[in-house]
């Protein structure tokens, strides 16, 4: 199992635990470059499907997919009670869906509710509407956290919830994957779908922030 | 098997985000490692989790998450028969003498496999659920060897059946049995004690994870 073992040996200053930040990419890439010419060699992979992958989940998946969901669920009520009550369809009406994100249920932020997603067990997120999840969501400490201490952990973000709101954190533990579908703010009234999509923050889909003040006409 | 990735309610992690943490990826090796998982990688997502699942803890803690991926391309494609570490070892050596990688180009393929990661499978409907909505449940006390997406945290506590997910594969046996999947919600004081802030966890599980609470 360690044919191909870190020695730690680091070629830049580290002052970080491994989880906070890659090491010195040397060795992953090497293996990772050494990996990808074995399986090209032997007709396993091709580099142009390696590349378009890669495309989807840069250019075409991302959190801007799920801002457009949030926009139309504030804009148009209809929408919001079908997303609310069946998020896989509702989702896919707008053309989202696909791997690790077959099945989605949506749960909405209110005055008295706020919802917080995570991943105790690895790191499951919706990539269909978010991408791939930023770096302190696969990490350590708020995998193992946020079940515990989500008002702690959320203040470390910068969100301060009043102390009556109550908190529902959600395992992704099996194939369902959450989406939190923020509160509107104030000030929004006149404000078109794509101008709201616009103050829609990845973040306020995690549930880990809320989503941006509008700018003031 | 209860792993160390099996991370909810431990301590001494440290904080939840600091510089650079916004960021979903740090380098380009870093994508091309998670798509020659994805793309190559064994049939069910229970079998990737768990090969994952089986790293040195030490090394599972010590790694970064596409360090990960990365392992697990090559240890699955080598359980499998299709490579062996030695070969991937070999092509190191060689591009690290400046050897050109071979390329290859299949449109056909490329386009098949994005067309494949977009299609969508949603959950089928659960017609005869053992448990209801509202029904009080237990989560069964096991120990299993194997693959198990029921989360140490939460064995032995009682929660209420919030959801009727619906029917999916049971991951402790590699999708051979579909099963109801429920989204349980537990009381932060069931799970931690007296001593922790008010809130509701909830988690999907499969069936055979719980019981009824005759309690």
């Amino acid at each position: 199992m360690h044919e191909h073992g870190h020695d730690h040996s680091h070629e830049h200053d580290h002052d970080h635990d491994g989880f906070h930040r890659p090491r010195p990419a040397s060795e992953a890439e090497l293996r990772t470059r050494a990996l990808e010419a074995l399986l090209v060699e032997k007709g396993l992979v091709s580099t142009d499907a390696i590349d378009a992958v890669i495309d989807l989940y840069v250019n075409d998946v991302g959190p801007q997919n799920g801002a457009k969901v949030v926009a139309r669920a504030w804009a148009d009520p209809t929408f919001r009670e079908r997303l609310l009550t069946d998020g896989s369809s509702a989702i896919h009406e707008m053309g989202y869906g696909g791997e690790e994100g077959h099945t989605m249920m949506v749960v909405a932020n209110t005055p008295e509710v706020h919802n917080v997603i995570v991943c105790t067990l690895c790191s499951c997120y919706p990539w269909p509407v978010l991408g791939l999840p930023p770096t302190w969501y696969k990490s350590a400490p708020y995998r193992a956290r946020v079940v515990a201490e989500p008002r702690a952990v959320l203040a470390e973000f910068g969100l301060e919830l009043p102390a009556e709101t109550e908190i529902r954190v959600w395992d992704s533990t099996a194939e369902v994957r959450y989406l939190v579908l923020p509160m509107r703010p104030e000030g929004t009234d006149g404000m078109s779908e794509s101008e709201l999509a616009g103050i829609v923050t990845r973040d306020s889909m995690i549930g880990t922030g809320v989503p941006l003040a509008p700018a003031r006409a | 098997m209860d792993g160390v990735h099996d991370v909810g309610g431990m301590q001494g992690f440290g904080a939840a985000t600091w510089p650079g943490a916004e960021d979903p990826t740090h380098a380009d090796w870093e994508l091309r490692a998670f798509v020659l998982a994805l793309v190559t990688g064994p049939g069910s997502s229970h079998a990737f989790r768990h090969t994952i699942e089986r790293l040195d803890p030490v090394r599972y803690l010590s790694s970064t998450y596409y360090e990960r991926w990365l392992y697990e391309a090559e240890q699955a494609l080598v359980e499998s028969g299709a490579i062996t570490h030695d070969e991937v070892a070999a092509w190191e050596a060689r591009l690290a003498a400046g050897e050109e990688p071979p390329r290859r180009a299949e449109p056909e393929r490329a386009a098949g496999l994005v067309r494949a990661l977009r299609r969508r499978r949603p959950l089928e409907q659960a017609d005869e659920p053992r448990f209801a909505v509202g029904e009080r449940v237990r989560v069964r006390r096991q120990h299993p060897a194997g693959h198990t997406r029921c989360p140490r945290y939460l064995r032995g506590a009682r929660g209420t059946i919030a959801r009727v997910q619906g029917l999916d594969g049971v991951p402790d046996v590699d999708n051979a049995v579909i099963e109801p999947v429920y989204a349980v919600a537990f009381d932060s004081t069931e799970l931690w004690g007296d001593d922790v802030e008010r809130h509701l966890v909830h988690a999907d599980l499969w069936e055979r994870y719980l019981e009824p609470d005759n309690a």
